[in-house]
């Protein structure tokens, strides 16, 4: 048989003996001033603590942030995909250099590229392509030539 | 000087309310003991009933120019601290030790105690350290509106109807709580009774 509700009653009254240390009233009191009169500056701090958390928070989630595995499988295909059409010359970053039309352009500006005995080279172009010094031609440096992107001689050209 | 102590509630209240914080202290002195022993049977943890009770306060002094008088000051302050101890509980949620204050040494000669351990009692001899963890551990497996409840009328006293007042529900609903939690504890206290 059970204990009957009364016995229950009368083993929860006991709890009321169950008491806080002598004098923890009045020791709590003053912690309650002490909260009272900081409640207003409590106010504005915990606004000023509730912004900083939130940065805090923001800045965690961004350590912690993780790239996800499709993305690199991404990367990864966007790359094959240039790489291939690059490797097979279907596409080019730059136009390739017409070693017939580049002659031909070169021979055109023979004139004007020799000036005064020295060589200009700024002055020599092919129709699609460029031809970019390294040094600035001066009397003591052997110039540097080179044609897309590959470094040709260090002398000049014959042809010249 | 005159006597603070003296004073009604009303007067306290509207006392404070024109920034007499020494008739919020009388109030204190007055109702803190029975705030804590509601907030400390429902958390048995004296800790977390110190912080309650000190929050408690806290938030009734700020809140007392709202306070209208449509209830007894003892009522709303009951109010406040339930609902906070409930949030509290739940947000706790399992995770809980029990720090439990020690008997009051005049339970020896508290006569419910000696009917309770005499011979022809059906409940068995037990030490009193024993009897306070087996009694928290029966509360603590109630859910926290039913330990609120039984806080209420069995440890403290209240009335139905004032209980009611306070969780803001019928007085039927606190009886048939007061009923199951009951049922619940005499299960949970059955090792008390002699074999």
């Amino acid at each position: 048989m059970m204990l009957d509700e009364q016995q229950v009653q009368q083993l929860l009254r006991l709890k009321r003996f169950e008491q806080p240390p002598p004098g923890y009233f009045d020791q709590a009191l003053d912690e309650l001033h002490y909260r009272m009169h900081a409640g207003s500056e409590k106010h504005s701090t915990r606004n000023q603590y509730s912004r900083f958390s939130r940065l805090q928070e923001f800045l965690s989630n961004l350590n912690s942030f993780r790239v996800p595995q499709a993305a690199y499988a991404g990367a990864f295909a966007i790359f094959l995909v240039f790489a291939t059409l690059m490797g097979t010359g279907v596409w080019s970053p730059r136009p390739k250099f017409d070693v017939y039309h580049a002659s031909a352009a070169t021979a055109q500006n023979e004139n004007a590229g020799i000036l005064s005995g020295k060589i200009s080279l700024t002055a020599l172009r092919s129709n699609q392509q460029e031809i970019f010094p390294t040094i600035k031609p001066s009397d003591s440096v052997t110039p540097r030539y080179i044609l897309g992107g590959q470094p040709v001689s260090y002398n000049t050209p014959s042809s010249f | 000087m005159e006597d603070l102590h003296l004073l009604e509630d009303e007067e306290l209240v509207s006392r404070t309310q024109a920034g007499d914080t020494h008739a919020f202290d009388v109030l204190w002195h007055k109702y803190s003991p029975r705030i804590y022993s509601l907030v400390y049977n429902m958390t048995s943890n004296h800790e977390d009933a110190n912080d309650l009770l000190l929050e408690v306060f806290a938030k009734a002094f700020r809140a007392i120019n709202g306070f209208k008088g449509k209830s007894s000051f003892y009522t709303w302050i009951h109010a406040i601290a339930v609902n906070m101890t409930i949030n509290f509980v739940k947000k706790r949620g399992r995770r809980y030790q029990m720090s439990l204050d020690d008997f009051d040494s005049n339970i020896h000669n508290d006569k419910e105690f000696i009917e309770l351990t005499a011979s022809n009692t059906p409940i068995r001899e037990v030490d009193l350290s024993e009897l306070q963890q087996r009694l928290n551990e029966a509360m603590m497996k109630l859910s926290v509106e039913h330990r609120a409840v039984v806080t209420m009328f069995d440890i403290q006293g209240m009335p139905h109807a004032e209980i009611a007042k306070v969780l803001g529900v019928p007085e039927a609903t606190v009886r048939s709580r007061l009923f199951y939690a009951h049922r619940q504890l005499q299960n949970y206290l059955e090792e008390f009774r002699k074999q």
